[in-house]
């Protein structure tokens, strides 16, 4: 947190209230917050208060029809005590997050340190890496969900193979094949985004580094686990942190697939939330596991801003 | 030289060319001319429902039938255009609802489906009462009985049922019947019989996708109504309707339901229903027995168009759902039922703010109850009498007509109506796909069905 006087010196404050404001600093501010108060307009009216209408909601019951009637807490005891979906869903929310988190991030990593390498066509590998980042999610979990289907290409081959015992529900014989099936989906569509911001800093790292490690008689691994790795600190922390943010939030590829079943199997608070409030009709219910992830995303999005050490850009 | 001569050659013979042009064009003028003035004198009188242009906007689902309407009542009628928005499915299921209450939308009337959402959107105000429009125009007279199946308890009529659907059917694959020397079974304890034999033939037996809300709830819905009396059966199906009470919840724990559940664990333990059956949806499930690994297929009678469709080359039939068996203890054994599905509804907003437009849509619901050239195009069974049987089942598939038969031989056209039941949302839902799966008891099955009302139930009374 910052304290009061590091606070007005970093909104420059003072400046701002200072009866001694000349021409060019008038010219300034109003040059400065007319690129501010656009977009900060654009936040108010579609983040602001749609967030303050879901939490005013969270403490109703609402189907969308009249009015909204206030219920108090009653909403956030039956989430906590009478909903047993809740805590499946909050359970593989926190294994997809994990898991996505750290298989993006590793073969992200693995992908940089091998275009970093220039192998040949390592334009092209780049490329390839990244375009499933920006491919439509329904389609590609559309795609997979076929892969994986009883009778889809994956059973297909096996039973062509006569690998039948090996030919199995894989979307609905357990919790932990399902969900890793959906965080390898994730991986393999996802990797790509980490693998740039690696790349980038690994061509930031000074080659006299490696120059003095190669001379020092250090192995190509070696010089990435002693040199490039330890580099890449900063690049690991802002990652993480954004991949935690975006994978808490997943509901896309989990609704394709599986529509977060069979049976709860495979449930994320996105999709529990989409199940109570649009096909149940409990807008206020709902409300409450919008409000909770919006509550852990604030609380990554603080660890971002500490991470990126905002804090150093005062002194 | 040589440029100026072949410009000149080619100015003539465009100007050469644009004369004879220009002597076609007049004569294909004079005879265009000629047919307008024709087909003027030969149009049809106007109606005379607007004088005025007016456009209308209508949701509806995919599929021809609204546009072949659209022309054909544009056509009597051309100072009306319908703008058609085709919605998905479960949009228009979801979003609906919210759309005809905030009267924001652009949307003068649409389709939807009868019971639970339709009852609470009428009892709030948001849809026009159809009821004096039946009266006025005599549409109960062209209608079947169990039209009024979808009257909201103690309140209004707020849908027009245009076609009815058929449920359930059982879709057979006839060479893999021969192939395997079986007969289509008349009782579930026959379908455990042949699937034993289908099975050893190397095919699934019945392709069914319990992760689709319709399927799975339509398969624990008829076992129940074959388990149930009619009285038990209706307060099941109706509870949210009728009244919904903690005492009235104990409907959801009756004996009738949990031998439903047991039937279904029993059909997956003995693998009856195909592999994956927790995990396919309704599509998936179908594309199993049209690809010919699976020897049945459940659906209603809209499933004959649909396995039309994806392959043409497949033999197939239908036959009646099953009987429990042939014990007269259940008294309600019933192997047919008529569920009248296709509506259409009017917003409230359109009566308040376009007055002149509820008039149009009047009369295109009266278009499509007693017009028989209607009746013609609707893709399921139109719930008209405008246009005898007899006739209807000239342009039907023969599979629907024999259908529409075996629904008249049951005597059974009212609505045990599964569409108005508990089961199309979404937590209860879940409890059939955890039995499906093998995760619930029947016993665990109808507790968690109980502890899911009594949480509606709350909600309901905070509304």
């Amino acid at each position: 947190m910052l304290k009061v006087g590091e606070f007005i010196d970093y909104y420059n404050l003072v400046g701002f209230m200072s009866k001694r404001i000349n021409r060019n600093n008038f010219v300034n501010y109003i040059t400065g917050y007319s690129f501010v108060i656009p977009p900060l307009i654009f936040v108010v009216l579609f983040i602001m208060v749609p967030v303050f209408k879901s939490f005013y909601l969270s403490f109703t019951s609402w189907r969308g029809l009249g009015e909204p009637s206030f219920t108090g807490l009653r909403n956030y005891i039956n989430l906590f005590t009478k909903d047993p979906a809740f805590y499946i869903a909050l359970k593989n929310s926190l294994l997809f997050q994990f898991g996505a988190t750290a298989g993006t991030i590793l073969v992200g990593l693995i992908l940089a340190l091998l275009i970093d390498l220039k192998i040949r066509f390592w334009r092209f590998y780049r490329f390839v890496f990244f375009l499933p980042v920006v491919l439509s999610t329904i389609a590609i979990g559309f795609m997979w969900q076929k892969v994986f289907d009883p009778y889809g290409l994956l059973n297909t081959i096996l039973e062509a193979l006569t690998l039948d015992r090996f030919a199995i529900i894989w979307l609905g014989q357990s919790q932990w094949l399902a969900m890793g099936i959906i965080v390898f989906v994730t991986i393999w569509q996802y990797s790509g985004f980490p693998m740039l911001f690696f790349l980038a800093g690994l061509q930031n790292i000074d080659p006299e580094i490696y120059e003095a490690a190669r001379i020092d008689g250090a192995s190509t691994i070696k010089r990435i686990i002693h040199v490039s790795i330890p580099l890449l600190k900063n690049v690991f922390s802002v990652i993480i942190v954004l991949q935690l943010i975006f994978s808490f939030k997943v509901f896309g590829i989990v609704w394709v697939m599986t529509q977060g079943g069979p049976a709860n199997l495979t449930e994320v608070l996105g999709t529990h939330l989409y199940k109570v409030a649009f096909t149940g009709q409990s807008f206020g219910y709902g409300s409450v596991i919008a409000v909770l992830i919006f509550i852990v995303s604030m609380i990554y999005a603080y660890l971002y801003t500490r991470i990126s050490g905002y804090k150093n850009t005062l002194k | 030289m040589i440029i100026a001569f072949s410009t000149s050659v080619i100015l003539m013979g465009t100007g050469c060319k644009q004369e004879e042009v220009s002597e076609e064009i007049v004569k294909e003028a004079e005879e265009t001319s000629e047919e307008v003035e024709q087909e003027i004198e030969e149009e049809p009188e106007q109606s005379a429902i607007t004088t005025e242009p007016i456009e209308l906007s209508f949701w509806t689902l995919t599929g021809p039938f609204w546009f072949e309407f659209k022309e054909y009542y544009e056509s009597i009628n051309p100072n009306v255009t319908i703008n058609i928005t085709a919605q998905e499915f479960g949009f228009l299921w979801n979003m609906g609802p919210t759309a005809f209450a905030s009267g924001k939308e652009d949307l003068d009337f649409s389709y939807y489906w009868g019971g639970l959402y339709v009852d609470e959107l009428g009892k709030e105000g948001l849809l026009v009462d159809l009821a004096p429009y039946y009266e006025e125009y005599g549409w109960s007279d062209y209608m079947y009985d169990g039209t009024w199946e979808y009257k909201t308890p103690g309140s209004g009529m707020f849908v027009l049922n245009y076609a009815w659907v058929a449920s359930p059917f059982m879709y057979y694959n006839t060479d893999i019947f021969e192939e395997v020397g079986v007969e289509p079974p008349e009782t579930f304890e026959d379908i455990f019989d042949i699937s034993e034999k289908i099975k050893a033939a190397g095919y699934e037996t019945w392709a069914l996708g319990a992760s689709d809300a319709m399927a799975i709830g339509h398969l624990y819905m008829q076992l129940l109504a074959r388990y149930a009396d009619k009285d038990t059966y209706d307060k099941y199906c109706m509870w949210a309707r009728l009244d919904p009470s903690e005492e009235s919840a104990d409907i959801f724990k009756i004996q009738e339901s949990k031998d439903a559940f047991n039937m279904i664990i029993k059909l997956v333990e003995e693998g009856v229903l195909a592999k994956g059956v927790d995990v396919m949806d309704d599509g998936s499930a179908r594309q199993v027995f049209t690809s010919g690994k699976a020897a049945m297929y459940s659906s209603g009678n809209w499933g004959t168009n649909n396995i039309r469709g994806e392959n043409p080359e497949l033999n197939f039939d239908s036959f009646p759902f099953p009987v429990i068996s042939n014990d007269t203890q259940y008294i309600n054994n019933t192997a047919i039922s008529g569920a009248f599905c296709d509506c259409l509804v009017i917003p409230i907003s359109t009566k308040e703010n376009n007055p002149e437009k509820l008039a149009v849509i009047v009369d295109i619901m009266n278009t499509l109850i007693t017009d028989p050239e209607v009746s013609k195009m609707i893709s399921n069974i139109p719930n008209s009498k405008a246009l005898p049987l007899e006739e209807l089942e000239k342009l039907m598939d023969p599979i629907t007509v024999q259908q529409i038969r075996e629904v008249e031989a049951m005597g059974y056209v009212e609505a045990i109506d599964v569409w108005t039941g508990p089961l199309r949302t979404e937590p209860y839902r879940a409890v059939t796909q955890a039995v499906v799966g093998g995760k619930m008891t029947a016993e665990e099955a109808i507790e968690e069905m109980y502890r899911i009302a009594l949480l509606d139930l709350e909600e309901r009374v905070e509304q």
